[in-house]
């Protein structure tokens, strides 16, 4: 690894935009956001100490791609952390699941992305927005925020299923309009 | 698929995501995925979008944790890595450390998707935090409009019994009553008149431009501005046409009036017809109303009888309305404009807790390379300034006071030019490392006044800033509100601008 500073600066402006991106995909197999974050670090570290052997010609995020599946899998093997399990199966399908392609390789996807999800936002109720960054400004603690809002957890957990579902379909719409020419 | 099945797919891709699914679900929802390759891509969009809104919490701290663990570990992590243990201590030293560490930290949320928290976190503040009184969170117009006069000083006041004990710089909503015994009262109306209330008097603020005088007597100095300014008496109503005049109400009711300067309108009230057609009063000439009376009458007036000011006439606050602020940077919406705009602050001058009233620096910048600078509008002599320090509390009750202003250099500049570092000679610095209190967290916060040798300007700037401390969130410095004040001696001059 070269001790040249803008190499950080590279290595830091390169991972920026796929971090959200990254972060979801280990959740997605890790169903933990503490466990994603550690999955995620051990990745950056690994990617970083590889760095000088980067490809300039290739994917940043395919390549980044690559240290995350194999800290998944490093994961997965020990699973008695795992609050849910999926099969061996499953996990290795994920694992090879082809999300980051073309989507993570074009500049700004992310900002369209982030748009996306503003804009859908927008079209939720004020009491649905409000719910939604209640739970997420609150570490994703349905049930403390039950408690606060005086409401049973299993009435949360339902308005953030129709949610999220609602803005999941509003930003596909939306990326999708964006993409077309 | 059909749509109950889809329905039954996300409600899994919630549970999952809530960490509350059952085995059963997690079975039931493994065996979807492995029958569908789109239904895997679904997931995975459902997770991201799940870390995207969860994102802005959970990636600084990753970053950070990242950071450390770079600049910490002695080694290689792993067997395979050739890199030597030297090596991570020389190439993550100090410099490279806060370069890495800025871009961890660097905000990769956009515009759009700020405003869309920012909306959120406001009515998600509204709804949830225990506000101590919601109309101390009106929407900024809201507040201006309630608000008509403000005290602008007191001399030798006795209050009546029961009476509101009002004091300077507090600010007037209609209907507000002053009652004195004795002493005077100087305030500043919204639209620019100025009024010397003299005790014994009843005196009851009713618009930005007029009041109701009861009892007692007043001596109102209008600029062209607030041509109209009008004082009630229980007998009549008189009108400024750009004047100085006095108005007295006797025990018995009976109204007198005087003009100083310039011209006023008597209007009757309670009668109808002919007699009520104004009469018009000009310099020199008083005029007296008795209770029951149809008719004005005039009479020549001698000397002028009224208390025009108060003996030593305090600092004049300048109207913040021709404020304009701008600043190094800002986070989200608490952008400079917030600090001068009056949001937060009520009618008693005190400055409410809403974390979102206030002006910081963005949370990735040094608070010793930020600033904040007020154009006035005018210039002005200024004597003086009062900052409400950064009294934000959080929707989740935590204090955010120690983002305040610690200390920090107050220059000031006529023409504004460039700063202080590049044009000097067009800067005067009037505080080095003037030191400011930290502010409560408490709604009854009534800042810190902070006098000085009165300098003439119009630009003022906060410079080199420091902090009460730094948070998980980053570095960052504001203030919730200032004012500032131009010495008693340009109070012509005060008008005289905002006339302009």
């Amino acid at each position: 690894m070269s001790n040249d500073p803008s190499q950080v600066d590279e290595f830091a402006s390169r991972l920026a935009p796929i971090q959200s991106q990254l972060l979801g995909y280990i959740y997605a197999i890790v169903h933990n956001f503490d466990d994603s974050r550690d999955v995620l670090q051990q990745a950056h570290l690994a990617a970083w100490e590889k760095f000088d052997q980067f490809d300039r010609s290739q994917s940043f995020s395919a390549w980044m791609y690559g240290f995350v599946r194999y800290e998944v899998m490093a994961y997965h093997r020990d699973r008695a952390r795992s609050r849910v399990k999926f099969s061996d199966e499953l996990v290795q399908k994920l694992v090879r699941t082809e999300h980051h392609d073309d989507r993570t390789a074009a500049d700004g996807r992310l900002e369209v992305y982030l748009e996306a999800l503003a804009h859908c936002k927008q079209q939720l109720t004020a009491a649905d927005r409000q719910l939604l960054e209640a739970y997420y400004d609150q570490g994703c603690q349905g049930r403390e925020l039950a408690q606060r809002l005086q409401r049973s957890a299993q009435s949360i957990s339902n308005s953030l299923a129709r949610i999220r579902k609602a803005l999941f379909h509003c930003i596909r719409s939306q990326v999708a309009q964006g993409e077309r020419p | 698929m059909s749509e109950s099945t889809r329905s039954q797919l996300f409600r899994h891709f919630s549970d999952v995501c809530s960490a509350d699914a059952p085995a059963s679900a997690v079975a039931a929802l493994d065996a979807m995925l492995l029958a569908s390759d789109e239904d895997c891509q679904a997931y995975l969009q459902y997770c991201e979008l799940h870390a995207v809104l969860a994102f802005e919490n959970a990636s600084s701290q990753i970053m950070s944790e990242t950071v450390r663990r770079l600049t910490s570990q002695p080694g290689p992590r792993r067997a395979d890595v050739e890199t030597a243990d030297s090596q991570w201590s020389v190439q993550l030293a100090a410099p490279r450390r806060s370069r890495l560490r800025a871009f961890l930290v660097q905000p990769i949320v956009p515009s759009s998707l700020i405003a869309g928290l920012f909306i959120a976190i406001v009515l998600l503040s509204l709804a949830l935090v225990n506000l101590p009184d919601s109309g101390e969170f009106a929407a900024p117009v809201a507040r201006q409009e309630a608000v008509v006069a403000q005290i602008i000083g007191l001399q030798d006041v006795r209050w009546a019994e029961g009476a509101t004990r009002w004091r300077p710089e507090m600010f007037l909503q209609p209907q507000a009553a002053l009652h004195l015994r004795s002493g005077l009262i100087e305030l500043r109306f919204n639209d620019g008149a100025t009024v010397v209330v003299e005790g014994p008097a009843e005196f009851v603020v009713a618009t930005a431009g007029g009041a109701t005088l009861r009892r007692g007597q007043v001596f109102a100095t209008v600029p062209p501005a607030a041509v109209g300014f009008y004082v009630d008496t229980p007998t009549a109503r008189f009108v400024d046409l750009s004047t100085e005049f006095g108005v007295a109400v006797d025990v018995d009711g009976s109204a007198h009036a005087q003009v100083a300067l310039g011209a006023i309108e008597v209007q009757l009230l309670h009668v109808t017809g002919e007699a009520s057609q104004p009469v018009r009063l000009t310099a020199g000439q008083a005029a007296r109303v008795a209770p029951g009376a149809n008719t004005v009458t005039i009479e020549q007036s001698g000397k002028v009888r009224f208390a025009q000011r108060l003996a030593e006439s305090p600092a004049v606050m300048i109207p913040s309305a021709a404020y304009a602020a701008t600043s190094s940077s800002s986070f989200r919406h608490r952008v400079a404009e917030r600090a001068i705009n009056g949001d937060g602050l009520n009618a008693f001058g005190e400055h409410g807790t809403h974390n979102e009233q206030l002006w910081h620096t963005n949370v990735r910048t040094s608070p010793a390379e930020s600033w904040y600078q007020v154009d006035l509008g005018g210039v002005y002599q200024l004597a003086a300034l009062r900052l409400w320090n950064h009294n934000g509390v959080d929707p989740h009750g935590v204090s955010e006071t120690h983002r305040g202003i610690r200390s920090a250099d107050i220059w000031v500049s006529e023409t504004g030019a460039g700063d202080p570092q590049s044009q000097p000679e067009a800067w005067t610095l009037i505080a080095r490392r003037q030191e400011f209190q930290q502010a409560p967290g408490a709604a009854n916060y009534t800042g810190e006044r902070i006098d000085f040798p009165a300098v003439p300007g119009r630009y003022v700037r906060l410079d080199n800033l420091t902090n009460f401390g730094s948070d998980r969130h980053g570095d960052c410095v504001g203030f919730s509100e200032v004012r500032f004040y131009a010495g008693a001696n340009v109070k012509n001059q005060v008008e005289k601008d905002m006339q302009d």
